[in-house]
């Protein structure tokens, strides 16, 4: 009995987990982002900003390669110094509090849209992070136990969203290029929020079980949610078409309107229904990912911090967050974040690669 | 000398009411004062008169008897019961006679002689009544610990078996044995049930069913950790797994570490079942189970918060149905929840003569006179009924009670939250599933290659390996002959 081991994540755990971190509350709304620049080319805008998540992968898996015992949060302390370090971590940090946050408001929209019109902002709120933070509280390993068992089910939704196809047209796609290559490139841009998420590799590395696997298992789970976003926008504008889907707040959700099942009255209900499960498992894992970040940045008992962390989430998502917050996150502050991911994982693999030649030179003298 | 023993060894055994000591002489001109002693309702009174006082008393030729190493001249040559021997330690001695042994002492003796008497009346070998199968063994355990290994003997062969005897409960001193074929069975797995077991520090222990809320690791999860089963082939089946079995004398349920949350609805019955049916009816059971715990919270959030969700048609007579009805959707769904549960217990512990009249009067009068009285509607009635059918579909009591019980805070959250609280709740069971671990083994995981026993139920023949889920030392199970005579039939 190895039961070291079994604490560990398999290949499809930290798979699913990283695909976990993209698909969530976002995707319905995530084809009229892009629609607004790259109108009905929205879809290849969606494959260009795939760049940025293997980028990532990439960068990690050079980190990883050279310190596979040390998170990334350590080795930031260890290459930067404890202050210009802790520094780089708050930011990286800033990242899952954000999104976090952002996802925890999503979700209460949406569902306080489609499900719960009975229960106030505050209730849900509390409802949702609570969940959430149970989630997060009993640690990575369940997370990715649980992430593998939903994702299956998330894509089994992708799959009969494909029944729309029936009802949709090939002209909505038509003219391809006709927004003009500048569009298409300065859309995927925008995308940049939808596509953060890969950056919790070089974090939760320690804890995968077969790590010769990780740069495949990223580049597996980069190919999965990016053929769920691809699938996402094409299917919107296919289905809808770029004018109606633009009209619709969370046009993807309007997809499951022409699916009919007998006996059932609204087959999208029963989407929202799955969908939510996969939305909370995601908020659960950058909740996870935000506990597991400031533990280890001041040391502090990683449950204690995630019980710390409730009332904090609870206090972004209902008094800071709200539609122009958002708006700023979109258009400013993500793509900052994702520009400063970039720099910052190339300077660590770059700083990674040569103490790792000089550990190697002077073992070998 | 003797004497002062005999007064230690009464002294020991602590009751002077059931210690029975006789004193006699061995030899036909008695030239060897002896004493027998044993707790006398323990012991076959024939065995001791036959096979020990009589040869003892009347056949020993004093001339013959040895100076030295009288005990093992008597052992070797007129003591006629098979499992008899020496023992030097008296403390060593005195816990065979509370097992039903016989000791005899004497001046002229260096040790004690031990002789296996054990009898009394016990209860035959009986099919369980709580499962029983068509097709199946029809034995099962009983109260006797060594019938018990008997069965599991006459059934395993392997010199592989391994019987691990250890003693439980400081005043009970309850004998338990471990089970486990040595070849297979994870060697840390069954240090951790021994180190577990041997820290068990209580008074008394006089069934499994208490035996198993010690070893559970979460004992305050509404799942059970550990399945009782009074089936012998369910046991080897399981210890053949991988896992370490124990049986407890006096109990004649036994079960076996870990057991895993698949485990409890996999029914003996599906192995000895054409595959499509086994798989059909495994289909079934998941289907139950999601039922049972959501159906009753998905009606209540339709009918309180989410009416449009429901077909026209359904929905007119749901509305006309239950128009007049006093109580809320809620209380109506909770009272009848609770009348359920009530007629479930009472009928599971009246006997099965007045258990029929109870479901007469429950399940037809209350049913029909809540109807009339406007107190729920039909189609709640229906519904509670569906989930009522459906949680005897789970093969395991155990379970199918966890399942049950989980109903209610699905009910609540869904009166609380509507659909939010269903699926908060299961968020919830499934985190908490996926973060049980049973002796260090995950409580609820999937592998890829278990696949073919746990939702499914594959042919027999492509069930190779053992359950990746259960840590063992030999991974094979069969070999893959089938294939040879498949090419041969073309």
């Amino acid at each position: 009995m190895d039961e070291k081991n079994n604490n560990l994540l398999t290949d499809n755990e930290l798979m699913f987990f990283l695909v976990g971190l993209l698909v969530g509350p976002a995707s319905s709304q995530f084809p009229n982002i892009l629609i607004k620049v790259a109108m009905q080319d929205a879809w290849i805008s969606a494959i260009i900003a795939l760049i940025y998540p293997i980028a990532i992968v990439l960068l990690s898996s050079i980190i990883i390669k050279n310190n596979p015992c040390e998170n990334m949060i350590n080795l930031t302390q260890k290459h930067y110094g404890s202050i210009i370090g802790n520094i780089f971590n708050i930011i990286f940090l800033l990242e899952w509090i954000l999104t976090a946050s952002i996802s925890t408001y999503d979700t209460v929209t949406i569902l306080r849209t489609y499900l719960v019109s009975f229960l106030s902002v505050e209730k849900t709120l509390l409802v949702v992070l609570a969940i959430t933070a149970y989630g997060a509280y009993k640690g990575l390993k369940t997370l990715g136990k649980f992430n593998e068992l939903i994702s299956y089910f998330m894509l089994l939704f992708v799959l009969i969203s494909l029944i729309s196809l029936k009802e949709g047209s090939l002209t909505n796609l038509q003219p391809v290029f006709d927004s003009g290559i500048k569009n298409i490139v300065k859309a995927s841009r925008h995308a940049s929020y939808y596509y953060l998420g890969f950056e919790a590799l070089p974090l939760i590395y320690p804890a995968v079980k077969n790590k010769q696997n990780i740069k495949r298992c990223g580049l597996k789970a980069v190919m999965i949610s990016g053929g769920i976003w691809v699938t996402n926008t094409l299917i919107t504008i296919y289905h809808l078409g770029i004018d109606v889907s633009l009209k619709k707040f969370w046009p993807y959700t309007a997809v499951y309107d022409s699916i009919h099942f007998p006996a059932i009255n609204n087959f999208k209900y029963i989407f929202e229904l799955t969908w939510h499960l996969v939305i909370l498992k995601l908020i659960s894992n950058y909740y996870f990912l935000s506990s597991y970040s400031l533990s280890n940045i001041l040391n502090v008992n990683f449950n204690k911090i995630c019980l710390y962390l409730y009332p904090l989430l609870f206090f972004i998502s209902y008094k800071v967050i709200n539609i122009s917050f958002i708006n700023l996150s979109l258009n400013t502050i993500f793509p900052m974040i994702s520009t400063f991911n970039i720099i910052f994982f190339a300077m660590t693999a770059i700083l990674s690669v040569k103490r790792s030649k000089k550990a190697n030179v002077k073992g070998a003298s | 000398m003797m004497e002062d023993n005999i007064n230690y060894i009464v002294n020991e055994l602590g009751s002077e009411t059931t210690v029975f000591v006789k004193r006699f002489s061995v030899g036909k001109n008695h030239s060897v004062p002896a004493a027998i002693i044993f707790i006398n309702n323990l012991i076959d009174k024939n065995i001791v008169d036959r096979d020990i006082l009589t040869p003892l008393m009347f056949n020993v030729d004093d001339e013959r008897l040895p100076a030295e190493n009288i005990e093992g001249f008597l052992l070797q040559n007129y003591i006629t019961v098979y499992r008899s021997f020496i023992e030097t330690d008296i403390n060593k001695a005195i816990e065979t006679v509370k097992s039903g042994s016989s000791l005899i002492l004497s001046d002229k003796f260096n040790g004690f002689i031990i002789a296996d008497t054990s009898g009394g009346v016990y209860r035959p070998i009986q099919e369980p009544v709580n499962e029983a199968t068509i097709a199946g063994s029809h034995e099962g355990f009983v109260e006797n610990i060594e019938v018990n290994m008997s069965i599991l003997k006459r059934y395993i062969k392997d010199k592989n078996l391994v019987f691990k005897e250890l003693t439980i409960g400081r005043r009970t001193q309850t004998k338990l044995v471990l089970v486990y074929i040595n070849d297979i069975a994870d060697k840390e797995l069954i240090k951790r049930v021994e180190d577990k077991i041997k820290s068990i520090d209580i008074d008394d222990m006089d069934c499994t069913g208490m035996l198993k809320q010690y070893l559970e690791d979460k004992p305050l999860s509404p799942f059970p950790q550990v399945m009782l089963t009074e089936r012998p082939d369910t046991f080897k089946a399981d210890i053949f797994g991988g896992r370490v079995g124990i049986l407890l004398n006096g109990s004649p349920a036994a079960f076996v570490i870990p057991t895993l949350f698949f485990d409890f609805f996999q029914a003996k019955e599906d192995y000895s079942q054409r595959t499509w049916i086994a798989i059909f009816l495994r289909i079934l059971r998941i289907i139950a189970t999601f039922s049972v715990i959501t159906v009753p919270a998905i009606y209540l959030s339709l009918i309180d918060y989410n009416v449009e969700l429901i077909p026209i048609k359904f929905l007119r007579p749901i509305v006309q149905f239950r128009e007049g009805v006093a109580l809320t959707p809620f209380l109506e769904i909770l009272s009848l929840e609770i009348v359920t549960e009530f007629l479930r217990e009472g009928g599971f512990r009246l006997p099965p003569k007045i258990a029929s009249t109870l479901s007469i009067v429950g399940g037809i009068t209350i049913g029909d006179m809540a109807i009339r009285s406007k107190m729920v509607s039909p189609t709640t009635l229906l519904i509670i009924g569906f989930c009522v059918i459906s949680s005897f579909l789970i093969p395991n009591y155990e379970m199918a009670q966890s399942i049950v019980l989980l109903k209610f805070p699905m009910l609540v959250a869904a009166n609380a939250l509507g659909f939010l609280g269903i699926t908060g709740m299961w968020f919830v069971i499934l985190i908490h599933l996926f973060s049980m671990k049973n002796f260090g083994v995950p409580y609820f995981t999937i592998y890829k290659s278990d696949l073919k026993d746990t939702f499914m139920r594959y042919p027999l023949w492509q069930m190779e390996k053992r359950p990746e889920s259960v840590p063992n030392n030999n991974k094979t199970k069969q070999g893959k002959f089938y294939f040879k005579w498949r090419r041969k039939n073309g």
